[in-house]
């Protein structure tokens, strides 16, 4: 060890000593530092980089736009997109609709009108996975009244907006105007849109369930999760009737089997009696099917093959009755078919 | 270290020596990491708590107050609710420095009515720099990227054109804040710079449906004073609303609800998310103004459990009537 020291100088030791302090001060700064963490604060994105994002409509390369542009417009602003985890970022406290729903990623961007007007568009593509989950936050935000367009099966518009469903996709496209000036081009992004990206056509094979007498048009709708306040009630589609000067609803879900239906209609039913719901003996012209009348209104619940279905929110027992008993024959028919 | 390799004496015991040396300092370091590694990762630290304490920014004696002004015109039915309970002058006197409040959260354009209209921005503005405040900062923390969304919702140019100082947030801006009774704002960032610089706070919002929590109206806009992850709130949005407005006990408060937006909120999209309401707002008890701006949307109390939640947290009263608002129309 003597001669092991003699080869260096003290300049050297010195030298390393002060290298060692200076690391040990880092060291017990990072310490320190630590508890100082908020997660509060902590962004993720600072850490991890984006994921990709999708595949089938990439960036056109010289408009670095989500969708091939038309005569007219221009970005205004850049490219976003945003996952589960951000969505949030962008739409606040919508994006629980999303979520719930399935969503995979958000792609969005403004436009604005190429000879300098103020008008200027933004365009949301939504990546639901499916066609169905993408029906399912179409359908939810439906705006009564709306013109339908025929980009695609599911599509409409509104004095300043397009909303569509084209494969997986949701797209909404809104101007910051409501004028003709303002829907030409809104209209050709979204053909564009549609042009450009493959995709299979949805069809909602459930909305043909629904009787048609007094079925309110584009009423139908798909309920991903916690259908009327259930956490059990998912995937359910849901149609208006208007009879008379009375609304009600009736609804349908299919499930994986007979069994499955059979279970949730009951499980549905108690869950009306636990909110103050009281079942009514009644002899009902559907079989398995139980009339509850709860909150000065009446709800039938029944199962038949693999669906479970009823109507809810009837002013009297009568049109209850009449109304299930002509959604149960409609899916008596599929239920003896398959 | 060794300056000529040529004349390396170093003895094969000394080797193994060295060798084990390193080999004994490499485990215990690797020991060490492993002993210190916390496989969880850091919690948050509840016992370093802020002291920093927002004030009381309501004007003290003056007791609860509200109007209800029906009306289209926005303008002049913002100065007869704000005249009604008293004028500017009971709220803002010389030399004080204000805070108006906006609900910037998207860039969104003005007729959509996701965020607070320009009219009211400048006129507010007027009014407080009219009544002799020294300054009147116009802020929030948008949803979407600030700039985008105070020039798309034409927010900027009515604070800018008429007098206000226009604040967009930024990372220094934030400082860790409790709410005393608080479960949920607890040592979380929130928009400190603008606050620290005035002593009146003015909050003002758009009605909206809002998907998760019922609606959003007073209340729920000083959720754009915070910062950090604050979508985890979300998972408990009736309680984040209670504590925002435990947090901000504001000076004054208007609640536009000229057009309501019924329904697809908070961002709706489509002027069929629409309806003409008609009415404006002003009050300081921002409890009761939430429960009139619940009737504009349909909403019964129970719809909106912040109200009663609130109420019990003697924040103010849901019983909106019991404040006899001035009741007019223009």
């Amino acid at each position: 060890m003597i001669r092991e020291n003699k080869k260096y100088s003290r300049q050297q030791t010195f030298s390393s000593l002060a290298i060692l302090f200076i690391l040990m001060v880092i060291g017990t700064g990072i310490f320190l530092a630590q508890f100082d963490f908020n997660p509060a604060v902590f962004q993720k994105d600072l850490f991890f980089p984006p994921t990709a994002k999708d595949k089938d409509f990439a960036l056109t390369p010289l408009t670095k736009s989500v969708i091939a542009l038309p005569p007219g417009l221009v970005p205004l602003t850049l490219p976003e997109s945003f996952d589960a985890q951000n969505l949030s970022d962008k739409i606040n406290g919508k994006a629980e609709l999303y979520l719930s729903a399935g969503f995979i990623s958000l792609s969005s961007q403004r436009y604005k009108d190429k000879k300098g007007s103020n008008l200027w568009i933004e365009a949301y593509i939504y990546d639901m996975g499916n066609g169905q989950n993408a029906f399912a936050v179409f359908s939810a935000q439906r705006r009564e009244g709306a013109a339908t367009l025929d980009l695609t099966p599911y599509a409409y518009r509104t004095q300043n907006a397009l909303f569509l469903v084209h494969g997986r996709f949701y797209i909404e496209i809104i101007a910051s105007e409501a004028t003709d000036l303002a829907f030409d081009p809104m209209k050709l992004l979204a053909e564009n849109f549609v042009r450009n990206t493959a995709a299979q056509t949805v069809a909602i094979q459930e909305k043909d369930l629904f009787p048609v007498q007094g079925l309110v048009a584009d009423s139908i709708a798909l309920i991903s999760t916690d259908a009327f306040g259930f956490d059990r009630l998912n995937q359910i589609y849901i149609a208006e009737y208007e009879l008379g000067q009375e609304r009600l609803m009736a609804f349908l879900s299919r499930r994986q089997e007979t069994r499955a239906a059979q279970d949730l209609a009951v499980a549905y039913q108690k869950f009306l009696e636990t909110f103050g719901g009281q079942t009514i003996d009644a002899n009902l012209p559907i079989k398995n099917a139980k009339l509850v009348e709860i909150l000065e209104t009446y709800e039938v619940v029944f199962f038949c093959g693999p669906f479970m279905a009823g109507v809810r929110e009837a002013a009297s027992k009568e049109q209850a009755i009449n109304l299930a008993l002509q959604l149960y024959e409609k899916l008596k028919e599929v239920a003896d078919e398959s | 270290m060794n300056p000529d390799p040529d004349k390396n004496d170093l003895t094969r015991r000394q080797f193994m020596t060295r060798a084990v040396k390193a080999g004994g300092s490499i485990a215990v370091a690797g020991a060490a990491g492993f002993w210190f590694h916390d496989s969880n990762g850091p919690g948050r630290s509840e016992e370093i708590e802020s002291d920093i304490r927002l004030p009381d920014f309501s004007v003290p004696d003056l007791g609860p107050k509200m109007s209800i002004i029906r009306g289209r015109n926005r303008v002049e039915t913002l100065r007869l609710a704000v005249k009604s309970i008293g004028g500017i002058e009971n709220f803002i006197k010389k030399g004080d420095r204000v805070l108006l409040k906006v609900n910037a959260a998207f860039a969104s354009p003005q007729m959509l009515s996701a965020t607070t209209h320009p009219q009211i921005v400048s006129e507010m503005t007027r009014l407080c720099l009219d009544a002799g405040a020294s300054l009147v900062i116009v802020s929030d923390n948008p949803i979407n990227d600030p700039g985008s969304c105070f020039t798309l919702s034409g927010i900027a140019d009515a604070a800018r054109s008429a007098g206000a100082q226009l604040f967009l947030p930024r990372d220094d801006a934030f400082k860790p804040l409790s709410v005393p009774e608080g479960k949920l704002i607890r040592n979380w960032p929130v928009l400190y710079d603008p606050l620290k610089r005035i002593n009146k706070i003015i909050g003002t919002a758009p009605v909206k449906d809002h998907h998760r929590s019922g609606a959003s109206m007073i209340m729920k806009n000083w959720y754009g004073l915070l910062g950090g992850r604050r979508n985890i709130f979300h998972q408990d949005i009736q309680t984040i609303i209670t504590e925002l407005a435990m947090m901000i006990r504001p000076t004054l408060v208007i609640l536009d609800g000229t057009t309501t937006m019924m329904t697809n909120g908070p961002t709706g999209g489509s002027l069929a998310d629409l309806k003409e309401t008609s009415t404006m707002i002003a009050g300081t008890d921002q409890v009761a103004v939430d429960a009139f701006g619940a009737t504009l949307l349909g909403r019964s109390l129970n719809d909106l459990p912040f109200i009663g939640m609130a109420e019990a947290a003697g924040l103010g009263t849901a019983d909106y009537q019991s404040l006899n608002p001035v009741m007019a129309e223009v």
